[in-house]
């Protein structure tokens, strides 16, 4: 005989729970490192401290010369494109796919000469994790548009768990209450206040992949476009993609191998002029036509504007023709999701809400933890053991294997081969040891132990990357160029609040487990 | 540059926000008279209207995004601050 069916609220609270822990795992990584993506281009800046960059604007003969190497560079119809210095990257950049990889190589702004500078994956590494969490671009974005989707469900659960209390307690914070208590008050602290940008996130982050998860979104796109947006996922990565203009690009068989043969710095000059203040930010050459496409740091709306002119007489084309709805609204929402049309502050603003999301899980699924392993106290299961093992890899991991890339890039050798493969192999080696450490820690019954190592190394790392920095050709923040001085002083930052967790937790450590304590003694 | 005032204002609103409720007061042992009450509702309703009409003024559409991330810039550090600022003995109440 079956009892009484459980109630609205407890359904609820399982799908809020039991789905919410399950999806934190991964979107807590998903979170940090698209905080990180957010800063993607000054983290490139960052790991290349051999590139110097140039106040003057890109020559005639280096932008003749860059499109004559885009040109080499897409032999065979590989896509490419060329990304013009500006407020953000001053480097001008021949981007290319290269067997399916991004690599890029960066030409002086004065005569166009190739700068030497290390190979690196850059900024790229968190931004192509946040994207397809390293499954492969078909699973992978599959994936985490799933968890994007799953994101608004299980935010909308818990804002309605929570409806009654929500006013009350918006501003409510007790970190002197019992354990339960103040978690709680801290992961409703950092959902409440920030839930529009959460779904915000989560909504338009699942909308950037929609035509592959929902069919019917991209509908209004020419059936041979979408043919080759699905078979050919790979050249997402080619940068256009990257920038939020995937949805005009040069159209399928025409791009590659193709050198301008009108002046590109007389074509960059019209543009200019009809772009206005943001000014042109990057070109691809196709067949018969050079298209120069807007920088970011326009507001969101039907995009940034895209020109079109004939390969060999230079002469402007017909303005293209406007997206249709569907495909402006998409653009729109790309937009706001990376946030590059934004200012500085705003950016910032993502990058710290970014990491306050990845907190908010942590604490909700810290609390999830605790409420089982009150339910079973008696006896410590294994799933339970698990669950915590994950959590930790997730939340204390993956800060310590993204901080391990920075440590990678400027201890692996600046000539070394495949350098950026390296880097990406030290990411995911650092964050496997990590898992190792994590499950020894959890089956032996010292959560709390691995939790302060992991914050412990977390701060170290995060401490001294500005001496690394300094020591391995880092660049005072001088003539305006605060990029470096920004990374070192966000590691700087991010180590001393993991140093203070850890010292917190040290101390808690010792309440928890006496057994310890008797070793120490 | 508008997210400072912006975030500053949310910052206030959500401090009256926050004076206004039970569990404020009886931590602090404080109760606001009527007009102090009115007061706080006023100056909360006017600092979240006073945000939200400088960034459309300033960003147009786009402002509304900018407004939304104000609140919380502005919310959890007014958030930590009261919690870390109340002593642990009153915070069990």
């Amino acid at each position: 005989m079956s009892g009484p069916a459980p109630s609205f609220r407890i359904r609820l609270s399982w799908l809020h729970a039991w789905p919410g822990f399950i999806a934190g795992l991964f979107l807590i990584c998903i979170f940090i490192s698209g905080s990180l993506s957010e800063f993607d281009t000054e983290i490139t800046r960052w790991m290349q401290p051999e590139f110097r960059p140039s106040a003057a604007p890109p020559s005639p003969a280096a932008l003749d010369r860059a499109g004559v190497l885009l040109a080499e560079k897409t032999q065979g119809g590989r896509r490419g494109m060329i990304s013009l210095p500006g407020p953000r990257d001053p480097a001008l950049r021949v981007i290319y796919a290269d067997r399916g990889e991004r690599a890029e190589v960066i030409l002086s702004p004065e005569d166009g000469h190739v700068v030497q500078v290390r190979e690196t994956a850059g900024g790229m590494l968190f931004f192509a994790f946040h994207h397809h969490l390293n499954m492969g671009r078909v699973w992978g974005s599959n994936l985490t548009t799933a968890l994007g989707v799953a994101l608004v469900v299980i935010l909308v659960s818990g804002l309605i768990l929570q409806l009654k209390a929500l006013l009350p307690e918006l501003m409510l914070f007790r970190p002197g209450a019992q354990t339960r208590r103040a978690w709680l008050d801290g992961h409703l602290m950092l959902a409440v206040l920030a839930l529009p940008f959460y779904i915000l996130m989560a909504w338009t982050g699942s909308l950037i992949h929609a035509e592959r998860f929902f069919p019917g979104v991209g509908a209004e796109r020419p059936p041979a476009q979408m043919q080759e947006a699905r078979s050919a996922p790979s050249r997402d990565m080619s940068g256009a993609g990257r920038h939020g203009h995937d949805g005009r690009r040069a159209r399928a068989g025409e791009g590659g191998g193709h050198a301008p043969a009108a002046s590109l710095a007389s074509i960059l000059a019209d543009a200019r002029g009809l772009m206005g203040e943001t000014g042109p930010g990057r070109v691809q050459i196709a067949r018969d036509r050079i298209s120069v496409m807007q920088a970011d740091g326009h507001l969101p709306g039907p995009g940034g504007l895209r020109l079109d002119y004939d390969r060999v007489s230079g002469a402007r084309l017909k303005t293209p023709p406007a997206q249709d709805a569907m495909a402006q609204t998409r653009q729109t929402l790309s937009a706001l999701h990376m946030g590059h049309w934004e200012s500085l502050p705003v950016r910032w603003l993502y990058f710290l809400l970014g990491l306050a999301g990845a907190g908010m899980m942590a604490a909700g699924m810290t609390l999830f933890l605790i409420r089982r392993r009150q339910e079973n106290r008696a006896v410590q299961s294994v799933p339970l053991r698990m669950g915590e093992a994950l959590l930790m890899t997730s939340a204390g991991g993956m800060p310590l294997a993204c901080l391990a890339v920075f440590w990678a890039n400027r201890l692996i050798p600046a000539g070394m081969e495949g350098r950026a493969g390296m880097e990406g192999l030290v990411f995911n080696s650092v964050w496997t040891a990590c898992l190792v450490y994590c499950l020894f820690r959890a089956f032996s019954g010292r959560t709390r132990r691995g939790w302060h190592d992991l914050m412990l190394l977390t701060g170290l790392a995060g401490l001294t990357l500005p001496v690394l920095d300094i020591a391995t050709g880092g660049r005072l923040p001088v003539h305006g160029d605060f990029v470096f001085a920004a990374v070192d002083l966000t590691g700087f930052v991010c180590g001393a609040a993991a140093l203070r967790l850890a010292s917190f937790l040290r101390r808690k450590v010792g309440a928890v487990y006496p057994v310890m304590q008797e070793r120490a003694a | 540059m508008i997210l400072l005032p912006c975030i500053a204002l949310w910052a206030l609103a959500l401090l009256c926000h926050a004076a206004l409720q039970k569990n404020f007061q009886r931590r602090r042992a404080w109760i606001p008279g009527r007009h102090m009450r009115i007061v706080l509702r006023m100056a909360r309703g006017a600092a979240i209207i006073a945000a939200l009409t400088l960034c459309l003024a300033c960003e147009g559409a786009a402002g509304i995004v900018t407004w939304c991330l104000a609140a919380p810039a502005g919310g959890i550090p007014v958030s930590l601050y009261l919690g870390l600022r109340t002593p642990v003995a009153r915070q069990m109440g």
